[in-house]
């Protein structure tokens, strides 16, 4: 009794205090290496001026941040792209990602594990992989346009690739099966007992689907959210392999910039504001749902 | 005709979760389903509920056949074991679900819900969520649930099995005397006795997914048709034996006691059943009395308002309870026991 009586305030204590403090050092130091010194300096090279033949110059200028701003095309065609794709792609993919979680979490035995593996194996194969596999699929006279045209449902071939709706369509692909297991996370937290509670008093499968399966499982649809976001404001294997030219995601162009140009200065500028963005989308989007639904089931 | 069971049968694999059960249970009765966990007692009223899909068998409420209707058409009400209340709907919302689906008007849902909400003691709840409540209210609030629906039938799951012992006496009370109120037709499942036997109008005792017995009450304890039942109700010594018939008289013979039993036809049974707390202890060299057994204390336990005392009686135990009058018998006293012919039956 007085153990447990006294956990709370020793786990309470542990910030600052304790010696396992000494344990997060190995954690710390290697972010500080590897992501918060190279974020820095990005943020400083950000301010650099660009002289064409030299590399960068040292400088301290906003000149990067006022072509940015002042092209329309680095906001509308760039900026404004990759924060629609990503968008469009994410709430795609968590509505996608809903039948097969709800699938998985209903399936038992050995159902349940081939279930798990065929949604969960793209993750185990290198994005490139899948892309090249994506292409085989979906260039012009490749499975997918055979098959469409050999059943007569299209007149001539569909464009899949090397454009917007190409590069949507493989970030849902690719960002569904981490939406999927943060679902199932939350979606095995629904007691079935609450779902049958709702058919008993006369609510049929959609509306217990609705009012008591989906509220109850938004936390796990954020989470996954947040990471199919991330991942989808930052694409650039996806736009590069797949959209080229056509489609200037601002991870895309900034590597254009930093190593086809070489306006590293640039690049950084980009690479700024795309993380300023994305910041500000995830931001914006849990302070939205937390009014909506976070702070009504108190999830910290 | 408030609900009628016809024939059901169900089967997990090879496991028979009920079979042939049938019962027919009229308007405003309180009919508990008891047994042991397993005995398919949970698996019957998840069939009625509609959670449960049969082999065998038909289910009428109101005379209706809903044998094949979904859940949420059938107008049954059910609570659950774990209360099954919706973690981020208030109290308030929870109730009104239901009703919103009906297509009732929001006054009318405030005014069914308030009611409803005073009825059980729960008018100040309205605005918090389950998880600030206790037990004891968690359970009301999931039977109001139900209650403001007008169900048919009411089920209802273990209700008091996560409760502490003192509420769970409280409320066994408070849920009969609202079920008089309401007079809703009631179908309770338990594996408390107490309970069942405190409560129901009728008991039906289920094994093995069979139906063993169905009767009131005092039907049930005071003469089980079997021995499961009258071991599993209550408590009771079992002696094996055989029956003599002698001088018009009838008699149990256990080894070398011999002990007077109702007259009848006994001879193909081999069981002598009687309750603890039939059988009283004397004290004294020579005391009177019927069935006269010599004993001695071998152990006791306290109880509180009772002691239960094990005699040995010439190599048979006996167990035999007596009110705390404040004046126990001593382990190693030699006692007498007196059994009464009527309070014995065999099986």
């Amino acid at each position: 009794m007085n153990q447990t009586d006294a956990s709370p305030q020793r786990i309470r204590k542990f910030p600052g205090r304790s010696p396992y403090v000494l344990l997060l050092l190995p954690a710390i130091a290697f972010l500080a290496l590897f992501y918060l010194i190279p974020l820095s300096w990005i943020i400083r090279v950000s301010f650099y001026t660009h002289v064409p033949g030299a590399y960068m110059v040292p400088a301290f200028t906003a000149q990067n941040y006022l072509r940015l701003v002042t092209d329309p095309w680095y906001i509308r065609n760039s900026l404004w792209l990759t924060l629609k794709v990503a968008l469009i792609s994410t709430l795609a993919s968590v509505v996608l990602a809903y039948p097969p979680a709800l699938l998985i979490t209903r399936s038992t035995g050995k159902l349940r594990r081939f279930l798990l593996v065929s949604v969960l194996a793209p993750l185990l194969i290198s994005m490139v992989c899948l892309i090249f596999g994506w292409i085989v699929m979906f260039r012009g006279h490749g499975l997918m346009n055979q098959v469409l045209l050999g059943l007569h449902l299209v007149r001539e071939p569909v464009q899949w690739m090397y454009n917007t709706f190409g590069v949507t369509l493989a970030l849902i692909y690719i960002s569904i099966p981490y939406v999927v297991i943060s679902l199932l996370d939350s979606l095995q937290r629904v007691d079935p007992s609450w779902e049958e509670a709702a058919r008993n008093v006369g609510a049929n499968g959609w509306q217990t689907f609705l009012k008591i399966t989906l509220p109850l499982s938004i936390p796990g649809a954020v989470s996954g959210s947040m990471i199919a976001l991330t991942l989808n404001i930052c694409a650039f294997a996806v736009p590069l392999l797949l959209g080229g030219e056509k489609v200037p995601m601002a991870g895309l162009v900034a590597y254009y910039q930093a190593l086809e140009v070489n306006n590293l200065p640039f690049g950084a500028a980009i690479s700024v504001m795309l993380l300023l963005a994305s910041l500000l989308v995830i931001f914006v989007f849990q302070k939205v749902l937390h009014a909506l639904y976070l702070k009504r089931m108190e999830v910290s | 005709m408030g609900l009628s069971i016809h024939q059901i049968g169900k089967r997990y694999g090879n496991v028979v979760a009920c079979a042939d059960v049938s019962l027919d249970v009229q308007d405003g009765e309180f009919i508990s389903l008891l047994g042991p966990s397993g005995c398919g007692k949970t698996t019957i009223l998840r069939a009625i509920a509609g959670f449960v899909t049969l082999d065998a068998g038909r289910i009428f409420v109101n005379d209706l056949d809903i044998t094949h209707l979904p859940p949420n058409k059938r107008n049954v009400g059910l609570v659950f074991q774990n209360y099954a209340l919706w973690p981020h709907l208030t109290v308030f919302e929870n109730l009104a679900f239901g009703l919103k689906i009906r297509g009732t008007r929001p006054p009318a849902i405030r005014e069914i819900i308030l009611g409803t909400l005073t009825l059980l003691g729960l008018r100040d709840l309205e605005t918090r969520y389950p998880r600030e409540l206790s037990g004891g209210q968690q359970q009301r609030v999931a039977l109001a649930r139900c209650l403001v629906l007008k169900p048919a039938i009411l089920l209802l799951d273990e209700p008091l099995s996560n409760l502490d012992r003192k509420l769970r006496n409280q409320m066994r009370i408070e849920l009969k005397k609202l079920q008089r109120r309401v007079g809703v037709t009631t179908l309770y499942v338990t594996h408390d006795q107490e309970e069942a036997l405190s409560m129901s109008d009728r008991i039906v005792v289920l094994d093995h997914g069979h139906v063993v017995q169905v009767g009131s009450p005092e039907h049930i304890y005071e003469s089980p048709q079997n021995p499961f039942v009258a071991d599993f109700i209550g408590n009771v010594n079992m002696l094996d034996g055989q029956a003599v018939q002698r001088d018009g008289k009838s008699y149990f013979r256990v080894g070398d006691l011999e002990i007077e039993i109702p007259p009848g036809n006994v001879a193909a049974k081999s069981r002598l059943f009687f309750r603890p707390e039939r059988v009283a202890i004397l004290r004294g060299r020579s005391p009177e009395g019927f069935n006269l057994i010599p004993g001695q204390v071998l152990f006791r336990v306290y109880l509180g308002a009772a002691f239960r005392y094990e005699i040995d009686a010439g190599g048979i135990v006996i167990t035999a309870d007596s009110t705390n009058t404040g004046s126990p018998i001593q382990v190693g006293e030699k006692v007498f026991l007196e059994i009464k012919p009527e309070d014995c039956f065999l099986l």
